[in-house]
């Protein structure tokens, strides 16, 4: 008999790094911080897709302001008009840039193809989705986020493939891939995607509706990570296309996988910025973790681990400066006066 | 009333061409490349050079035409401009679309950009300087310089450029 699907728990894997950044909370909330996501408005007569896109986009900036939110700090959502000019871009973001409370800045992806030289203007201290080229983070959250996932399942020389691997998120997961040692197989427009039937997991980062079907997917695939999400009135569409999404024997289901995961690792970048620094990153555990007790049981991840480490090396380092500040009281105390 | 010759309704192009120009961008201190479109237009007033620059989706991310814009303008000239040609009285635009981007683009737009040119070489302008046309006036401008579907184009010509692929894939 076939067991059953598997389907990530992004939302749990959410829900477990927010709830386990709790501690943080106070520190960040201290900071009085703004995060600043800027996303476009498609004009009136704008191609129907591009419309889509934007409406996508809109759902990925509302998550970031939940997300932001529940760690402490202010979100803010800008809405631009798709034909704004570069100057008013970058105008926007070198003032985000030069506001000390700004902590981050996020430009949702994709913009105006005109405006993507923008991005190269952003503070890297503060780009921690990566969309700059001098970001302190290898690659967008997404990108991040998807690879973490995709890890656990690529153990034992598992093969993969990531389609849509020259767009902004797909080249993001082969540079993580390579540096993680992997070699996957890259797909993009043009290419027979056919050729994904033949991997062990398969990494969809194209935003294109119902792109793989019965044609490219089967039950041999040990995972598929859709990271599309396009809002239809029956519920969002991912790149898999509904009718193939039952093949695969794990898969993040859309909504409720990448989508939270993004918000999870996000959520890892900004309090390490603002609250600890020297937090290990979380990583996902992969399906043996929980499927025993319940997809709801957990751990999902390692970040209550990574939390209490930081939090145990903290408190040795307010005692040790506790110490010194003693020592040296004492030794104060102790030198000879000196004679006027 | 005495109907106006007809060069000075409608522009007409007695010289066109087309390539991919290859410059030293000066941002990224890489190659970087794109589609350029040259043409030379006549009207009642004259004899007018119109440059179109697009942004290819294959030139890598962070060599933007726009920004080095004046490295395309400066290439263009050593490359490509006939001699006769003023470099100083060109029009120079930018052109960004589905063509320029693995991801999804936005609607077709084209900028005309104002350059200076103070000596012989032109100068980098400020972000002021990019004049987005209106959705109109990017589909007459496109129709007075004849200019075809990037992608079109692209796979039009029988030599391998390593063009951009079919944005249909699957």
């Amino acid at each position: 008999m076939t067991p059953p699907q598997y389907q990530v728990p992004g939302r749990h894997i959410l829900n477990e790094v927010l709830d386990a950044y709790q501690p943080f909370l106070p520190q960040i909330e201290d900071q009085h911080v703004r995060v600043v996501v800027f996303r476009f408005e498609p004009a009136a007569d704008a191609p129907p897709r591009w419309v889509t896109r934007m409406a996508t986009s809109a759902v990925s900036a509302a998550q970031k302001e939940r997300t932001f939110t529940r760690l402490g700090a202010r979100a803010e959502v800008v809405a631009l008009p798709d034909r704004a000019s570069l100057a008013q871009l970058l105008n926007a973001l070198q003032a985000a840039n030069e506001a000390p409370d700004v902590a981050a800045i996020i430009v949702q992806t994709p913009p105006p193809a005109r405006l993507e030289r923008a991005f190269d203007q952003i503070e890297p201290t503060k780009d921690i989705d990566a969309l700059g080229p001098h970001s302190h983070h290898p690659a967008c959250a997404t990108a991040d986020g998807i690879t973490r996932i995709a890890t656990p399942f690529l153990e034992n020389g598992s093969s993969c493939a990531v389609v849509g691997a020259r767009g902004f998120v797909g080249s993001g997961v082969v540079e993580l891939l390579h540096r993680g040692g992997h070699r996957p197989l890259v797909l993009d427009q043009g290419d027979d995607l056919r050729q994904v039937r033949d991997v062990d997991v398969v990494i969809s980062t194209t935003g294109r509706a119902g792109l793989l079907t019965g044609q490219h997917l089967h039950t041999g695939h040990r995972l598929v990570i859709d990271s599309g999400f396009v809002p239809h009135p029956a519920g969002p569409i991912g790149d898999v296309h509904p009718s193939a999404a039952h093949l695969p024997q794990a898969i993040t289901p859309v909504p409720g996988g990448i989508g939270p995961v993004e918000m999870a690792t996000l959520a890892e970048r900004l309090v390490t910025q603002l609250a600890a620094p020297q937090m290990s990153q979380w990583r996902y555990l992969g399906r043996g973790s929980h499927t025993d007790a319940g997809v709801a049981a957990g751990p999902f991840t390692t970040v209550q681990r990574g939390v209490e480490r930081q939090l145990a090396q903290a408190q040795s380092q307010d005692i040790e400066s506790a110490r010194r500040r003693e020592r040296a009281h004492q030794d104060r105390d102790e030198a000879p006066g000196l004679e006027a | 009333m005495t109907a106006p010759p007809a060069a000075a309704a409608t522009p007409v192009i007695v010289a066109a061409t087309g390539a991919i120009l290859t410059w030293q961008h000066a941002q990224a201190a890489a190659p970087a490349h794109c589609l350029v479109r040259i043409r030379t237009l006549r009207d009642a007033d004259g004899i007018a050079t119109v440059v179109v620059a697009s942004e290819l989706r294959d030139n890598p991310r962070g060599r933007w035409i726009n920004a080095d814009f004046a490295g395309v303008a400066n290439a263009t000239t050593d490359q490509l401009l006939p001699a006769a040609c003023d470099p100083n009285v060109v029009r120079w635009y930018a052109h960004f679309g589905t063509f320029s981007s693995y991801d999804d683009a936005g609607p077709e737009t084209i900028e005309q950009v104002r350059l200076d040119r103070p000596g012989d070489r032109f100068v980098e302008p400020a972000a002021e300087r990019y004049q987005l046309l209106t959705p109109a006036e990017t589909t007459e401008l496109a129709g007075v310089l004849h200019l075809e579907p990037v992608d079109e184009l692209l796979a039009s010509w029988p030599w391998d450029i390593g063009v951009p692929a079919p944005r249909t894939a699957g």
